[in-house]
């Protein structure tokens, strides 16, 4: 059985004559040939009663939020000068020697905790093969043959319905999350013919997550990886901005009839916002029904998404398919992490080593739970939650007022919904750049509780604050003259004067109609421009309208 | 002086019979005087001198820091050494100039002792004769011999030997006595060979003993940093000085506690010799049967028990080895581009074109030869074929070293090569790739095995002899001495490696590598020494999971404190107590002498080489020293 083996290696030895010619002349291309390409299935248009649907698979690089870089002690810092973030393992000179983080472990196991995965104890490193000037080693080291975790689930939700109110909760498999270094950058200089390298990336540490072709459309994609964002940064093993390329999602496309097996694939990389995300991806499966229903056939390339245009392009293909001859990484033994103490083995000091049961013990709230949370604590909606949790900061900033106000949450939410995210959706802001601060929200809430202003005239103030930041609601009702009406006298007068003039009306409730005083009561509203005191009001229109009265 | 070992010039240190500075420069002229042997790429003088300098005000303080301190040492262009020049005998690096020291040599600084310079190689330590570098083939020492010329009739100039390799420089410099001790690295046989064939001692220890950071790797499964002294209680000393854990380096493993020196007590009565019946391979010379043999009766007549054994998959072993090894120096090639450091081709037309030429240029034919093999073997559609079935045969080859070890058998003795060593325009006619085949069928065996995640680790000396029969007339001093010292290699290395194994707790796996080479005599016997703790197949299951490894960063960055030890070797790595020790015989009547009267060894090797005749067409390359290279902003064309 040993000898075996050893005999068929050394059969396919022997039959290798070209093993090692004398003058090869080396070539670094070791591309395949386009065989892969024989696979593409020739489909043609069916009848039309069967429609192509999307398929969509995300694959995620994390960069994963750490002080130093996955193999090498230099820092990792965003828009640090160039190249000065570099170790001479990072710039890969020779000799040099890959020395894991754990920090980085620990934040890949951490998220594989918090997407439902299996974390595998043992895992192993692997040398991905691929020749370009911002990958200094000729090789990234990622985990190919068996990553840290698999198998784990994403549960999302988006908005959808009729009026987008209602929440639809759908999930995504994760296949796995695997531990991998990050490339530098290439500046390409067209002008001056050149390309410049920052290795300030390279080497940082990376989790590729690989979601399966769960999602049908870039809604869904989008709402999965905004979750995951969420996720992420509710973790803290990742920042998961996608502008600055901490978060970097790439869309596998594909189109087929249900029920018949998937199309051939294309994958759109480029997207920097979860926006594009969506917008790529709806692009991307349009164009491929077109190209089906035309009767052509799609092929299997990678596109980028150009969001002036709002189209995917084909992206200069750098060498053909790619063989990346992996290899295993010898100088990383294989990574362990450990159950729980116990099963440590004798001598192991246990913060030295990861142990997934004290990560998991020290996993904080994640963004389902908070939404639950939020409706059960507020009363609220679902959908409000999903929303609250949802828009960075929103949540904080609704839970800040909450605490400076007596007013009913479902009011308050009201509030937060319409007014607040309305006006900051409008300009394109984000909520930490709110010009009205929580507190300052509150106190004008306070002031329409009490009866300083009316809801109308709150409204009013509210505008005025967006646009003159710094001032208090009770200075722009004072300086604005929004102040609630409640001066007996001058009420009575108003009152007075629509009373008369309006004798059909008056009239008409005499009879009995009491819808029409809401009329009445508008007009004196108009009178004061919206800052009478709506109970005292009626109650004044109701006096002076009462038959034979004054 | 300049013939006495590490330890003796030591202590004429200390006793202030010479001064460091003395010595460098006796060392320095020695070197001058020895250029034609090409031993040396760079000759660090001037940095020599300082260190001397250094050392001499410690050593007149009387406050030295170590047993080194003082004493000049070489290194093989393959270990990084900051600012000066490292170029692996290759034009991809002539001008190379690393930014900092490997850990051992590191190690060696800190102990004090001068660094004589960087010695030279195959490129990229790809050979075994040291005739495939960029600056030229290295000539055997003992081709310049009296002895050995008047026998032979030879001619220096035409008729000289090789030196073994790829660390031919290496072996070449402590041969010819222009370095007490000297790094080289051994993948498939690197340090041994040349060690048998220059007649030095040569030891290749257990992978993961000593720290691969700063050593451009070759295989980075197999490679081990090797010391070449010229004697083997010089090899412990300096063994002693190197091994541990190394942040650096995640594959290493703590040091177990080892003594420095070798203890004179040894009972040859207690071990048992086992002679792997594969080992006599087709090709295997006259001579070199002949001495194995006869160190085998030796072994006999001193009281060791000395048995037959097999390693029924060695056959493969070469095959696998070549297979591994292509793919690992396909992989650890691709670093050299030409951006970062190194050559870089004048051809720009575009970032393929420029890799292309660059590393068309940068390596040869050898190198070229191997990373294409190596590619290929990698292939997607081949990976499965060659690189994951010599995976298989190199864990059969692991297995067959346990089980002969678990049946008794503490130490094998082996050849190191087949035959001696051979004329350079001999040793020419046939390719690289033909040679490297031959002259590592003895000694990658130990290597292929010794790959971590297998079940023992290696704690391997190698040693053997190179002989001039002739000297004996001349030399009768200095064949005494060797003589002497050769078995008490012997011995004490075993010694050594029981006492690693006892105070290793519980048993581990510890393979030594001890090549001793008297110079006389065309002994050339290798012996390959194991020893268990006894405690064989049970302890492989019993011991659970393995020594954990502590990390840090050794970055500036704030996690420094949070990085530390995820790797855990898996359940089998260490567990298994083996030691293996690869010695290279020479003067068997002196085993017995020396067990009976375990006297020390006095003699001074003297001057024999002192004959020389210097030729000039071979002075080292000095090659003009060129700017370093680290390109931490890269403008490419």
């Amino acid at each position: 059985m040993a000898s075996c083996v050893a005999n068929e290696l050394l059969h396919k030895i022997k039959q290798l004559s070209i093993l090692l010619p004398i003058n090869v002349c080396l070539r670094r291309r070791c591309s395949t040939s386009s065989k892969q390409r024989d696979s593409q299935r020739h489909l043609t248009t069916k009848s039309s009663s069967e429609k192509l649907v999307g398929v969509v698979g995300l694959e995620i690089h994390a960069q994963i939020s750490s002080n130093s870089k996955l193999f090498s002690g230099s820092p990792v810092c965003f828009s640090a000068p160039p190249n000065s973030q570099v170790s001479f393992f990072d710039a890969s000179l020779p000799g040099t020697l890959p020395v894991l983080n754990r920090r980085c472990v620990e934040a890949a196991v951490m998220t594989g905790l918090a997407l439902n995965c299996t974390i595998n104890k043992k895992s192993l490193f692997d040398r991905k093969h691929y020749f370009y000037a911002d990958l200094p080693a000729g090789y990234q080291i990622t985990q190919q043959r068996r990553p840290v975790a698999v198998d784990g689930v994403l549960t999302y939700s988006f908005l959808g319905g009729k009026k987008r109110s209602q929440v639809v909760r759908k999930h995504v498999q994760i296949k796995q999350i695997q531990l991998e270094q990050d490339s530098g950058k290439s500046l390409h200089d067209d002008v001056h013919s050149q390309t410049l390298i920052d290795l300030n990336r390279a080497g940082v540490g990376l989790m590729e997550l690989v979601m399966e072709p769960d999602m049908s459309c870039g809604e869904e994609a989008a709402a999965a990886v905004r979750e995951l964002q969420l996720i992420l940064q509710a973790l803290g093993t990742c920042q998961g901005n996608m502008s600055e390329g901490q978060l970097r999602v790439d869309a596998n496309v594909s189109v087929h009839r249900p029920g018949e097996p998937l199309g051939v694939r294309t994958e759109v990389k480029n997207i920097n916002s979860i926006r594009y995300l969506a917008r790529a991806i709806d692009y991307e499966i349009q164009r491929q029904i077109g190209v089906m229903q035309r009767g052509g056939t799609v092929h299997n390339e990678t596109r980028a998404y150009d969001s002036k245009s709002g189209e995917t392009i084909p992206m200069r293909d750098k060498e053909g398919l790619q063989d990346y001859r992996f290899m295993p990484e010898p100088n990383l033994p294989p990574l362990i992490v450990f159950e729980d103490n116990a099963t440590l083995p004798p001598g192991v000091d246990s913060s030295q080593v990861v142990v997934v049961q004290k990560i998991k013990e020290g996993l904080p709230e994640l963004p389902s739970v908070k939404r639950e949370h939020l409706v059960q604590a507020y009363g609220i909606l679902p959908e409000h939650s999903f929303t609250l949790v949802n828009e960075e900061g929103l949540m904080e900033y609704f839970e800040e007022v909450m605490k400076a106000t007596r007013k009913e949450p479902r009011k308050v939410i009201g509030w937060v919904m319409n007014e607040l995210l309305g006006q900051l959706k409008q300009q394109d802001m984000s909520v930490s750049q709110s010009p009205i601060s929580p507190a300052a929200l509150a106190e004008l809430l306070e002031l329409q509780e009490t009866g300083r202003v009316s809801s109308s005239g709150a409204k009013q103030v509210f505008q005025v604050m967006w646009g003159s930041s710094g001032k208090t609601a009770e200075q722009v009702i004072q300086e604005q003259d929004l102040g609630l009406v409640s001066d007996a006298t001058q009420l009575h007068n108003i009152c007075q004067k629509v009373v008369d003039s309006h004798p059909t009306e008056v009239h008409a409730i005499r009879n009995g109609n009491a819808k029409v005083l809401n009329k009445l009561m508008g007009l004196v509203q108009r009178e004061l421009r919206g800052k009478a005191d709506p109970v005292l009001v009626m109650e004044i229109l109701k006096q002076k309208t009462r038959g034979g009265g004054c | 002086m300049l013939g006495l070992t590490l330890k003796g010039v030591s202590l004429a240190l200390r006793e202030g019979r010479i001064s460091p500075t003395e010595l460098c420069r006796k060392c320095l002229n020695r070197i001058k005087k020895t250029q034609h042997l090409n031993a040396y790429i760079t000759v660090t003088e001037e940095l020599s001198l300082k260190q001397a300098e250094q050392s001499e005000t410690r050593l007149r303080q009387g406050v030295p820091i170590g047993p080194l301190d003082g004493i000049p040492f070489a290194v093989k262009d393959n270990f990084s050494t900051r600012n000066i020049k490292t170029t692996c005998g290759s034009r991809m690096l002539k001008d190379y100039t690393p930014p900092y020291n490997a850990t051992v040599v590191q190690k060696l600084l800190d102990q004090g002792a001068v660094l004589m310079g960087k010695t030279n190689m195959d490129e990229f330590a790809m050979g075994s004769g040291s005739t495939d570098g960029i600056f030229g083939p290295v000539r055997n020492p003992w081709s310049y011999a009296t002895s050995y010329l008047t026998q032979s009739g030879a001619s220096p100039d035409s008729d000289w030997v090789i030196s073994g390799g790829s660390s031919g420089g290496s072996a070449a410099a402590v041969a010819s006595l222009t370095s007490y001790l000297a790094l080289g690295s051994d993948t498939g046989g690197s340090t041994r060979n040349p060690g048998a064939l220059c007649g030095v001692v040569a030891l290749k220890p257990t992978y993961g003993l000593l720290s691969r950071h700063g050593l451009i790797p070759l295989v980075n499964s197999m490679d081990v940093p090797g010391i070449i002294t010229r004697s083997a209680a010089d090899a412990a000393i300096v063994l002693g000085i190197l091994q541990g854990f190394d942040v650096k380096d995640s594959t290493t493993v703590p040091s177990p506690s080892s003594p420095q020196e070798l203890p004179e007590d040894f009972d040859v009565r207690n071990i048992c010799v086992g002679i792997p019946k594969e080992y006599h391979a087709p090709g295997l010379s006259q001579d070199i049967l002949a001495q194995w043999s006869r160190v085998a009766d030796l072994f006999e007549s001193a009281g060791a028990r000395v048995k037959q054994v097999s390693l029924p998959h060695t056959p493969y072993s070469i095959v696998c080895y070549h297979v591994l090894c292509c793919a690992e120096v396909a992989s650890n090639m691709a670093r050299f581009d030409g951006l970062e450091y190194g050559h870089r081709s004048e051809m720009n037309s575009s970032t393929e074109v420029m890799y292309t030429s660059t590393r068309h240029e940068g390596f040869n034919d050898v190198v070229r030869g191997r990373i294409l093999s190596g590619n290929y073997f990698l292939l997607k559609q081949n990976y499965q074929h060659y690189f994951v079935k010599a995976q298989k045969v190199r864990r059969l080859i692991a297995d067959d070293f346990r089980r002969v070890f678990s049946s008794g058998v503490d130490v094998l003795l082996t050849p190191t090569t087949l035959a001696d060593a051979a004329r350079y325009h001999h040793f020419t006619q046939e390719d690289n790739r033909t040679r490297s085949t031959q002259e590592d069928v003895f000694t990658q065996p130990a290597n292929v095995a010794g790959m971590r995640n297998k079940t023992f680790k290696r704690f391997q000396t190698c040693g053997r002899t190179r002989g001039d029969v002739h000297r004996k007339c001349g030399r009768v001093q200095g064949r005494t001495y060797t003589r002497q010292y050769g078995c008490t290699q012997i011995l004490n290395g075993l010694y050594l490696i029981q006492h690693l194994l006892e105070s290793w707790n519980p048993p581990k796996v510890l393979y030594n590598t001890i090549s001793h080479s008297p110079i006389h005599t065309p002994i050339h016997t290798h012996i390959h020494t194991h020893i268990h703790t006894g405690n064989t197949s049970s302890s492989v299951g019993s011991q659970g999971a393995g020594v954990q490894l502590l990390q840090s960063s050794g970055g500036q960055a704030g996690d420094n404190l949070n990085r530390s030890p995820v790797h855990q070797r898996d359940t089998h790595t260490h567990t298994h107590a083996h030691t293996h020790t690869h010695t290279n015989l020479t003067g068997c009547v002196s085993v017995r002498e020396n067990l009976r009267s375990q006297r020390k060894s006095t003699q001074a090797w003297g001057e024999q080489d002192s004959n020389r005749q210097p030729s000039p067409e071979n002075s080292p390359v000095q090659a003009g020293f060129g700017v370093t290279f680290i390109a931490l902003f890269l403008i490419i064309f």
